[in-house]
């Protein structure tokens, strides 16, 4: 039987400050030699006490702000315990019935829909430190100890609850990468999951015959979009196997293995009351007045679901190019130069997604690194939209640009395309050379038995050949189609 | 009416588990006696009435302090490492708690 899917995620963005939540130890933890990016506030030696990082605070309102969420003042932080090596105190700084921000929404594309995803709530809360499970031999599996490495013990972490609005993998794919963007486009986020910047856990359940919600299970350990779908699409099998066979499933946390492809039981799920929160007393309640929102609120930027509605209107773009290029800040930004030059939209938006994204893939390079400027790139592509070259041209002319790191006049001239096309008598010379190449085609078009259009179609690669491209393949069409009719 | 709290042995051994200790069987009678004796007295503090007594935690007239997002470095980790119950190189070494079967590194909440 058909089973409603229904899932709420939970993502857990380490917010791009400088120092931890609570004590000044750095944040720049990747990489960096074990414990050393440690005191005694994030050691929980007995009498430090915490300080709150006004910079976490900010982004928290930013990034609740841009989730439509509302900003509470006077929030407070719980002490949520659990008795873990990764966490000296033995307890989680973090906000439990009083969040920072409340509510809002994120709203998806999926398949071309449109689909809102409520918001819970955002919350604060410190991030734990890092286990190691190493053998003596090596191996990780069976080892009788655990290394703690507390230098990530302390990151500021942002928890977005979102409703349970979600109904498939895709959706949450959408919704994560939406958040992702979002917060690298406001700068408050790396949002790399690789790294852990941004986890994800996901709550999944399949409805009741009735309709109503089924037993919530929760998976931890997805750490890229692809296991988040993976672990949903498994889920959503092992539960309809599960129900189909009568069984009664268990609200529980799994963690999903990525290499077998499964999710394994990892413990009963805790409720709210067995982690025992009670009130952070070192720290007395986070006052954030309306005119301190009022000051994030005017700092916000386009959004980039506003940026990817303006340039499908402005520039007269699909929604797929649009999306595409609104995907990083610095690539819509990159675009919107190349218009300004005077490139139309259209080319500008192709040679972007096309031939700018595959030298990005290929020489593993963000935009901001690209060697060719946005002002040479729109340039370029002003040339071809006056056909003074050919898109062709302008390909060898990009590549002479990157590979002989030419300025655009240069590489004009090294692949000679300053000259301008072959047009006229020029262009007349070459194509009477090629007829004399290839009479018997001629002769067949001159006959009439090219009734396809083939055959003038192969003489007009050859001139275009012949010429790199610097002919205007309507001009060499005609000049051939008089020619021999 | 105020709902009595009192432990049994089902309550007991789940609060074992999550704390990760090792209780024999044979101790928790002994453990639930004292851990209920416990709970009693908070029984019959709820009976006090705080009707207008105002709540310490919301009497507190000042902002939380911010400080600005600027790191430090703070030299002192050696000792904190020496002072370890097991030190292994940079690390703090400790027993492992939960043994699971993957091979991966497990993630806190």
């Amino acid at each position: 039987m058909k089973r409603q899917v229904v899932i709420g995620l939970e993502i857990h963005l380490q917010l791009k400050t400088m120092s931890k939540l609570f004590c000044s130890c750095s944040t720049d933890y990747i990489g960096a030699i074990p414990n050393t990016n440690v005191c005694p506030i994030c050691l929980a030696v007995p009498g430090s006490l915490p300080l709150l990082n006004d910079r976490a605070v900010e982004l928290a309102v930013k990034l609740g702000l841009a989730l439509h969420c509302d900003i509470q003042d006077n929030t407070r932080f719980h002490r949520k315990h659990y008795f873990y090596a990764d966490l000296p105190k033995a307890y989680q700084i973090t906000q439990f019935e009083y969040p920072i921000a409340a509510g809002g929404y994120v709203d998806i594309i999926v398949e071309g829909k449109h689909k809102r995803v409520h918001l819970d709530h955002l919350h604060l809360e410190e991030d734990a430190g890092k286990l190691v499970h190493q053998t003596s031999d090596g191996r990780l599996s069976g080892a009788a100890h655990s290394f703690v490495d507390y230098n990530r013990g302390g990151m500021p972490l942002s928890e977005i609850v979102s409703q349970p609005d979600i109904n498939s993998s895709a959706e949450a794919i959408a919704y994560v990468e939406q958040i992702r963007q979002l917060a690298r486009y406001l700068k408050v986020s790396d949002g790399e999951m690789e790294s852990g910047s941004l986890r994800a856990d996901v709550n999944i359940s399949l409805s009741n015959n009735d309709g109503s919600l089924g037993t919530r299970v929760e998976i931890k350990n997805v750490n890229s979009l692809k296991s988040i779908e993976r672990a949903i699409e498994y889920e959503i099998a092992r539960q309809n196997k599960a129900l189909d066979n009568g069984e009664k499933l268990i609200q529980e946390t799994r963690l999903w293995d990525d290499a077998t492809g499964v999710t394994r039981s990892m413990r009963g799920k805790e409720s709210a009351s067995d982690y025992r929160y009670y009130l952070e007393m070192d720290l007395a309640p986070i006052e954030v007045k309306p005119e301190y929102i009022k000051k994030i609120y005017q700092s916000l930027t386009e959004m980039p679901w506003e940026k990817r509605d303006r340039f499908i209107e402005q520039y007269k773009i699909s929604l797929e190019e649009s999306q595409q290029l609104t995907e990083q800040l610095e690539i819509a930004n990159y675009f919107e130069e190349c218009v300004k030059e005077g490139a139309s939209p259209g080319k500008s938006a192709n040679w972007i997604r096309s031939e700018v994204q595959s030298i990005l893939r290929e020489q593993k390079i963000d935009i901001i690194n690209f060697q060719v400027s946005a002002s040479e790139l729109g340039k370029l592509i002003k040339k071809i939209d006056n056909r003074d070259i050919s898109n062709t041209q302008a390909k060898d002319v990009l590549s002479a640009m990157l590979d002989k790191n030419l300025t655009l006049d240069n590489a004009l001239e090294e692949c000679g395309a300053i000259t301008g096309r072959i047009t006229g008598e020029a262009l007349e010379i070459i194509i009477k050379k090629i007829i004399g190449c290839e009479s018997e085609t001629a002769e067949i078009i001159r006959s009439g038995q090219d009734i396809k259009g083939a055959k003038i179609k192969f003489l007009q690669g050859l001139v275009m050949r012949e010429t790199r491209g610097s002919a205007d393949p309507i001009e060499v069409l005609n000049i051939l189609n008089v020619k021999l009719n | 009416m105020i709902k009595k709290m009192i432990m049994d042995e089902t309550r007991l051994k789940e609060v074992l588990e999550l704390s990760k200790i090792g209780l024999p069987e044979t101790e928790f009678k002994e453990v639930l006696d004292r851990v209920n004796g416990v709970l009693r007295m908070c029984d019959e503090m709820q009976e006090l009435n705080f009707a207008n007594t105002r709540s310490f935690e919301w009497n507190i007239k000042k902002a939380c302090p911010r400080r600005v997002d600027s790191p430090k470095k703070w030299d002192k980790r050696d000792a904190f490492l020496n002072q370890a119950p097991v030190r292994d190189g940079d690390f703090f070494r400790v027993p492992r708690i939960i043994a699971l079967d993957e091979d991966n590194e497990l993630i806190g909440d």
